[in-house]
């Protein structure tokens, strides 16, 4: 079963010490697992600053070709730059996709909030990736019908969600749900046969999570092996691919 | 012929069951509130421990250790003889009625329940206040083991706590369910499986990594480590990735995914 990972990091954290800390020990872990392609974002994007932590994730990744790097953005040109320039800077990288942390970097994901942000990433399709601890239902709410041509992933969801995230999967179709312990029992059998399993993509949640989970989880599943595939790699890889077409062009 | 069978066979998706029928010495069953649990009856918890090869799974319901030990526990004995072999199950005390928690764990063991559970977080109840206690003299006089809940910082269940339990009652090996719950309580839980030989560690954990695990079987003692999923409260394919492909190999993980539990079941008078 081929595997690309959506939701992996590069960087130090704060508040623990983890052994997967750079493209070395990354791609070490990759091959642990089996992984053959990745989505990478850079912790400083999160616990520094966006901008520098943009830079140092492409120089951290740099020559690793099975990994597309995911941009960290605030709606601010205070923090960025021009808008123009910061999405220049993802059409060059070949960015993948695009993080925000709202809570942890105190802005909004309204209109009046991260409206020109959201509008231009809604135009590219570039999905966004946010992090379940930055936001709240209601303000994910917002986005996804503010901005129905935007692919949103929800990443790192733990178990104790399905009432709030299986209401929300039925009533916006740009909702995605990353699979790094999406650990409710039997969720990823029952979203795949009543929401489709094209809602979700395979993540690890590297290093802040062990990867090991989500590969043995879709591995042990009951779902079929087509479907297994899609998860696997096969979501991530389009909506990625949808969203460069789109970029480049 | 490769020493790394069992993580080989999960990664491919192959059930365990011939390789390493697994014994899980931590699992519930039913709803729960503060959540959606799929897959929480039998037939379901059932069909998920046929797809993964766990031979038998160790339950305490949630409601057990929620508003009603008494109706949890009639669940447990429910299951107990629905799928004989398949559940074994744990008696749970309601510890704010101290002067009934004993007798309603005598008449759970008696009736068909194996071990006991106990929980002081979501009790809130002081694991050496007598409600409590009591479990610990009616484990020792049935030659039986307690599981108990830890996680980190728990003013409910304190490593001194445990100790002193663990001094005071040295033929009941207990279970320190979670292990301490991540890595701030790793290390300090480790220290007591080595330090008692009534202590053990589990690896039921949602925040626990291979290396942990590898830790807790290399310091704590390979015969201190067993297997627990939390099913269906989590899924329990989540947790065994992570034990089946943290480096440990066969003869490490036979012991901690079935020779250890199967060794504690057995002094406690079942046999698989």
């Amino acid at each position: 079963m081929r595997l690309f990972d959506i939701n992996c990091f590069v960087g130090g954290w704060t508040t623990e010490s983890y052994p997967i800390a750079d493209a070395g020990t990354l791609a070490d872990e990759m091959a642990r697992l089996g992984i053959e392609g990745a989505l990478v974002r850079h912790s400083w994007g999160w616990l520094h600053d966006p901008a520098e932590g943009n830079a140092a994730l492409l120089g951290e990744i740099a020559g690793h070709h099975q990994w597309r790097p995911c941009l960290a953005a605030t709606p601010l040109p205070e923090d960025m730059g021009a808008l123009d320039h910061f999405l220049a800077s993802v059409r060059r990288s070949a960015a993948g996709a695009v993080t925000l942390y709202p809570a942890s970097q105190h802005f909004s994901l309204t209109r009046w909030g991260a409206g020109e942000l959201l509008d231009a990433l809604a135009a590219w399709r570039l999905p966004v990736l946010l992090e379940y601890q930055e936001i709240t239902w209601p303000s994910l709410a917002e986005v996804l019908a503010g901005w129905p041509a935007l692919p949103v992933v929800v990443t790192r969801t733990g178990y104790r969600i399905l009432r709030n995230l299986l209401p929300m999967l039925r009533t916006y179709p740009n909702l995605y749900v990353d699979m790094a312990y999406l650990g409710d029992n039997l969720a990823l059998e029952h979203i795949s046969q009543h929401y489709g399993a094209e809602r979700v993509l395979f993540g690890t949640g590297t290093p802040r999570v062990d990867g090991a989970g989500s590969v043995a989880r879709l591995a042990m599943s009951t779902l079929p092996d087509e479907q297994k595939q899609q998860i696997g790699a096969g979501n991530a890889e389009r909506l990625l691919a949808d969203a460069v077409t789109q970029s480049v062009a | 012929m490769s020493r790394f069978q069992i993580a080989e066979a999960v990664r491919e998706g192959r059930s365990l069951a011939d390789l390493c029928p697994i014994i899980d010495l931590h699992g519930h069953a039913g709803p729960f509130p503060g959540f959606l649990v799929l897959g929480g009856d039998p037939k379901d918890m059932i069909a998920v421990m046929d797809r993964v090869g766990v031979q038998a799974q160790m339950v305490a319901p949630h409601i057990a250790i929620g508003p009603s030990a008494r109706a949890g526990n009639e669940m447990a004995l429910d299951m107990v003889r629905r799928y004989p072999g398949r559940f074994i199950g744990y008696a749970v005390p309601f510890p704010h009625q101290p002067e009934t928690a004993g007798d309603e764990l005598r008449r759970a063991l008696d009736a068909g329940l194996t071990a006991i559970k106990l929980h002081p977080s979501v009790h809130q109840y002081r694991i050496v206040d007598p409600g409590y206690r009591v479990a610990f003299e009616v484990a020792a006089e049935r030659d039986t083991f307690i599981l108990v809940h830890t996680w980190r910082v728990d003013p409910m269940c304190t490593t001194a706590m445990l100790q002193d339990l663990a001094r005071e009652f040295p033929a009941v090996p207990v279970l320190m369910g979670h292990s301490g719950g991540g890595p701030e309580g790793f290390p300090e839980f480790i220290g007591l499986a080595r330090q008692y030989p009534n202590l053990y560690l589990d690896t039921t954990c949602s925040y626990t990594f291979g290396y942990w695990i590898r830790r807790m079987a290399e310091e704590g003692g390979i015969d201190k480590v067993v297997y627990g999923s939390d099913l269906p409260f989590i899924d329990a394919r989540y947790g065994l990735g992570k034990v089946a492909l943290s480096g440990l190999d066969d003869e490490a993980l036979r012991q901690v995914l079935r020779e250890n539990g199967r060794r504690l079941l057995a002094a406690a008078g079942v046999a698989l």
